[in-house]
């Protein structure tokens, strides 16, 4: 063997030597250096190096600046032609690729813009790093609830004796649809009361009004801008005005505070002073009830953990003892929105599992899109084999090649962008309407940058796999025309469409799963009766109790009324949790809350409660006001083995059980039925409930209303079934359930395109054998079973990686729920057999467009 | 334009050039002329002084056959061109002539 010169200087000389000097000199370096490498091999070898280096010098060093030379704005002009010619060509396919990536990208721009603005919810609080709400744990027999509510002296307490809490405020009874009328003119407002540090804290701005005393006396109230315009028709010269409040009170106006953007999550639209509540309601005054609403503001660099240690006791201490089950704690203001649920005294989830899922189901879809794309531009790479072949023989590298078809990906993923914004901006109104949103596209520099942003990456995504593997053809053999599907490519390729189905599986799954929960929720027997029952606010003169009286008589007496009664309010969540009844061998430790309701004669009755056992309130018994009525929860707790006529203490005079009702739902069903006792305390009930009899309810309703003006005079009825109150209450899980309809419609359109795509191609590519094959008496169903062989086998493997994930994922989101429906193997089934039928849909379109085909067509040109 | 001017070591090359017209490349010149001058030079000068003279047209060069020397590199024939052959002749007569003007100095033995 020759000796071979050094390696790396050789190499070196290689890449900084001129061209047409290269060979020639290289050659007499080789030669000069085996003629003296048989002297010495060492001295040699140094010389070689030597010489090398002194032709590192002008006049033998080529020129690096080639690539400036060449045109780039001709290179990308030629690119953009063939880019449009191509989509010329192959219309159907360009097609597919711009509905698939427009879909995906405007999906992703919905969601997106949703999940920008859930982000966005109360952060927009000049003092937001600083703003804290007081919040309690309540330790409970059946573990801790979290409740947003804690005692009115909470907040001065905190002022004077806590030093890094520079502001707090109090704030209580949420006022909803409450009747304010001024001369000539009366509408429905929601409010609350609350002092002047609140509008501080959270940095309201006024537009009128004396910032520094807003409630200069007990009859001033502050209002927004929408109300002020509502009632007034304007917002100046409104200062010192009179409004009337349930037509009772009336009250000044002192100022007026600009609205709030529309994702503030707690907005009202007035507020009184507290110290009217006060008057009315001494009980808050007490560190041992609960029920107010405590805002607090830090000073600056305060450490909340420190604050958190030092309230941890604050009500044990504040009660002397008395209460201890309730710990105190702050919490962010503006993270309440998105993680507001607490589960066992620790923070669980809340509306940011739905920011996630959506978030993942956008850039799912995004990937689907793109990968109709990736899989499109390869399986048809051979389209433009020949393109490739004549390319790199004239000399184009492969850099090049890369950047043309990324070029091309982007064009088309530029394409999509604009199509896919007009999209979304007609389907906003829509979707604003589904989410309950007030969204809008803004087209400022950061909406175009990050728009731009997404266009890149998926441009970069679609189109890279692509554009690497178009460029690698090694040119004789594409020119030879001898190239077939590489095995990783055809593999990647399959990959890809099992890959979306799985998508697609698990969100069939998915919204199986969440629509048949919702229903299950709808129809659910709660363990009382809530059809045909409306409900309306007892309010304005009768909140006097004989007049009260008189009109439920002559409610219940209407021609198609069933029967009319009063109740605390409409079993639709927890409201009055009340600690502390006595009754037989009760431990001395126990501290369970019951939920205490108020009800008035024939409430239960109306409702269609069931007893278990003894009987109800009923005016046959004379006085009922020390009687009670228990759930069995209730009596499970006090572990009473009969508990009629039991004596229960604490609760004012010692009242005897007259009844069990059986356990009915007055929580969401996300919940535990918990304790709960009904009281005869007509004076505490706030709503109206009246059944009506199926048929002619219109004139019922009519009839009631004119009933209700008589006796309420200034008060419009405003009522509600129960059924729709009840249903309220899973709104967010109604607008999760239609918004994932929509996105799984979304993305098993996307995937069926795709699939639609790939084998439209096969059957192209298969013409020919499909040709031979009918000559030679192949039938229809025939075409069908070859073309529809391969893609069976794919749908397959993703049901078998597809479904489990949709199982396990949808297991989780059950588990929120306490009562829940079992999954059942049809969910699975339906959604296997839907993607199959779908799949094998689209295949026997193509099939049977092969076997119209005269089989002369397919062959004669060759 | 004056006429290109010719170096010393230049001058030595073109001379080898000249004397293996048409067969000269860089090893071989570079090998007479360790042998005529007795002292090692580096294969780099005779390029460089190739390189430049055929940039002034004293020089054209013409690639020779593939063999199996050199790795199967081709070799790069010189030939002096008319141009060169009168800067060499024009060198040498003036060279000669004052040489010529030299007289017989003794030094004396």
């Amino acid at each position: 063997m020759k000796p071979q010169p050094p390696k790396r200087a050789l190499k070196f000389f290689r890449w900084f030597c001129r061209e047409d000097y290269l060979e020639e000199i290289e050659g007499d370096l080789v030669e000069v250096f085996e003629k003296r490498y048989g002297e010495s091999p060492a001295k040699a070898r140094r010389g070689f190096v030597w010489s090398v280096l002194k032709y590192f010098r002008p006049g033998f060093v080529r020129s690096f600046y080639k690539a400036k030379n060449s045109n780039i704005n001709a290179m990308f002009r030629h690119n953009f032609l063939i880019t449009v010619r191509n989509f010329k060509r192959h219309k159907v396919s360009f097609f597919i690729n711009l509905i698939g990536l427009t879909a995906g990208l405007s999906c992703a721009l919905l969601i997106f813009l949703w999940v920008n603005d859930e982000q966005r919810v109360d952060k927009f609080y000049t003092h937001d790093s600083r703003l804290y709400q007081v919040m309690e744990h309540f330790q409970q027999d059946f573990g801790v609830r979290t409740v947003t509510s804690t005692s009115g002296p909470m907040a001065d307490a905190l002022k004077m004796e806590v030093p890094e809490v520079e502001l707090a405020a109090v704030t209580a009874g949420a006022m909803q649809e409450v009747n304010l009328s001024i001369e000539g003119k009366q509408i429905r407002a929601n409010g609350l009361y609350t002092s002047e540090e609140f509008f501080k804290i959270f940095s309201y701005e006024f537009l009128y009004g004396n910032e520094a005393r807003l409630f200069p006396d007990r009859n001033a109230i502050v209002i927004s801008e929408q109300l002020s315009i509502k009632l007034f028709g304007t917002t100046t010269n409104v200062l010192g005005r009179d409004i009337v409040i349930q037509q009772d009170r009336k009250y000044f106006v002192s100022g007026v505070f600009e609205d709030l953007p529309s994702n503030a999550s707690e907005p009202f639209d007035f507020a009184l002073p507290y110290s009217v509540y006060e008057e009315q309601f001494p009980s808050v005054l007490e560190w041992g009830n609960s029920g107010n609403q405590v805002y607090v503001l830090l000073q600056e660099n305060a450490d909340v953990n420190q604050v958190n240690a030092k309230i941890k006791d604050y009500i044990t201490l504040k009660t002397e003892g008395r209460t201890t089950f309730r710990t105190p704690f702050l919490k962010r203001y503006s993270t309440k929105y998105l993680y507001g649920q607490y589960k066992d005294g620790k923070q669980a989830g809340g509306r940011v599992i739905y920011v996630k899922l959506f978030s993942t189901v956008a850039v799912l879809i995004l990937i689907i899109g793109c990968i109709n794309f990736m899989n499109l531009s390869t399986s048809q790479a051979s389209r433009r084999l020949k393109e490739v072949g004549v390319k790199k023989v004239m000399g184009v590298q492969r850099k090049q090649l890369v950047a043309q078809y990324l070029q091309e990906s982007l064009v088309t993923v530029f394409l999509s962008a604009i199509m896919s914004v007009l999209l979304t901006l007609a389907l906003l109104p829509w979707f604003n309407e589904v989410t309950g949103k007030a969204l809008t596209l803004k087209f400022d520099l950061t909406f175009v940058t990050q728009m731009l942003l997404i266009v890149v990456a998926t441009g970069f995504l679609a189109g890279s796999y692509p554009a690497f593997y178009l460029s690698g053809f090694k040119p004789f053999t594409v020119l030879k025309g001898t190239l077939n599907g590489s095995w990783s490519a055809t593999w990647i390729r399959k990959g890809l469409v099992v890959f979306q189905f799985i998508v697609s599986l698990v969100l069939i799954v998915a919204v199986t799963v969440i629509d048949n929960q919702i229903e299950f929720i709808q129809e659910k027997d709660l363990g009382y009766n809530r059809e045909n029952i409306i409900s309306f606010p007892r309010e304005g003169k009768l909140m006097d109790d004989s007049s009260f009286e008189t009109f439920l008589r002559e409610l219940s007496q209407l021609p198609g009324v069933t029967s009319a009664s009063s109740i605390r309010h409409d079993l639709a969540g927890h409201v009055w949790g009340v600690g502390g009844p006595v009754w037989k061998g009760k431990n001395p430790g126990d501290e369970t809350e019951f939920e205490l309701v108020p009800v008035h004669y024939d409430m239960l009755e109306t409702l269609g409660m069931e007893l278990v056992q003894g009987r109800s309130f009923s005016r046959d018994f004379g006085s009922e006001f020390s009687s009670i009525v228990f759930n069995e929860s209730a009596i499970r707790l006090m572990g009473l083995k009969d508990p009629i006529g039991e004596p229960i203490k604490g609760w004012g005079p010692e009242r005897q059980i007259i009844g069990v009702v059986k356990d009915f739902h007055f929580e969401s069903l996300h919940q535990n039925i918990k304790p709960l006792a009904f009281l005869l305390w007509s004076g505490r009930t706030n709503r109206i409930m009246a059944k009506l009899q199926p048929g002619s309810q219109q004139q019922t309703l009519k009839a009631i209303e004119k009933l209700h003006l008589e006796h309420n005079p200034g008060f419009p009825i405003q009522y509600q079934f129960l059924d729709q109150i009840y249903q309220a209450q899973y709104v967010s899980e109604q607008k999760v359930s239609t918004l994932s309809k929509y996105f799984t419609g979304f993305t098993i359109l996307i995937s069926i395109m795709g699939l639609f795509a790939l084998v439209n191609f096969t059957a192209e590519r298969r013409l020919k054998e499909m040709g031979v094959r009918k000559i030679l008496g192949l039938s229809s169903f025939g075409v069908f079973r070859l073309l529809s062989q391969g893609f069976s086998k794919l749908i397959l493997i993703s049901m078998v990686i597809g479904l489990p994930i949709g199982f396990f994922a949808s297991k989780s989101w059950l588990d929120n729920f306490i009562y829940k429906i079992d999954m059942e193997v049809w969910f699975f089934l339906s959604a296997g057999i839907l993607t199959w039928f779908v799949a094998l849909f689209t295949v026997l379109t193509q099939a049977a467009k092969i076997s119209k085909i005269n089989p002369i067509e397919c062959l004669k040109d060759e | 334009m004056s006429e290109p001017s010719l170096g010393e070591f230049e001058e030595l090359v073109l001379l080898f050039v000249a004397a293996h017209n048409q067969e000269a490349y860089g090893v071989l010149i570079l090998e007479c002329l360790e042998e005529k001058l007795q002292k090692k030079v580096n294969i780099s000068a005779v390029h460089v002084a190739l390189k430049r003279m055929e940039n002034k047209g004293f020089v054209e060069s013409n690639f020779g056959g593939i063999t199996n020397e050199r790795g199967g590199r081709r070799k790069k024939y010189y030939s002096i061109t008319s141009l060169g052959k009168k800067v060499l002749d024009r060198q040498y007569e003036l060279r000669t002539s004052i040489y010529n003007q030299i007289p017989k100095i003794s030094f004396g033995q």
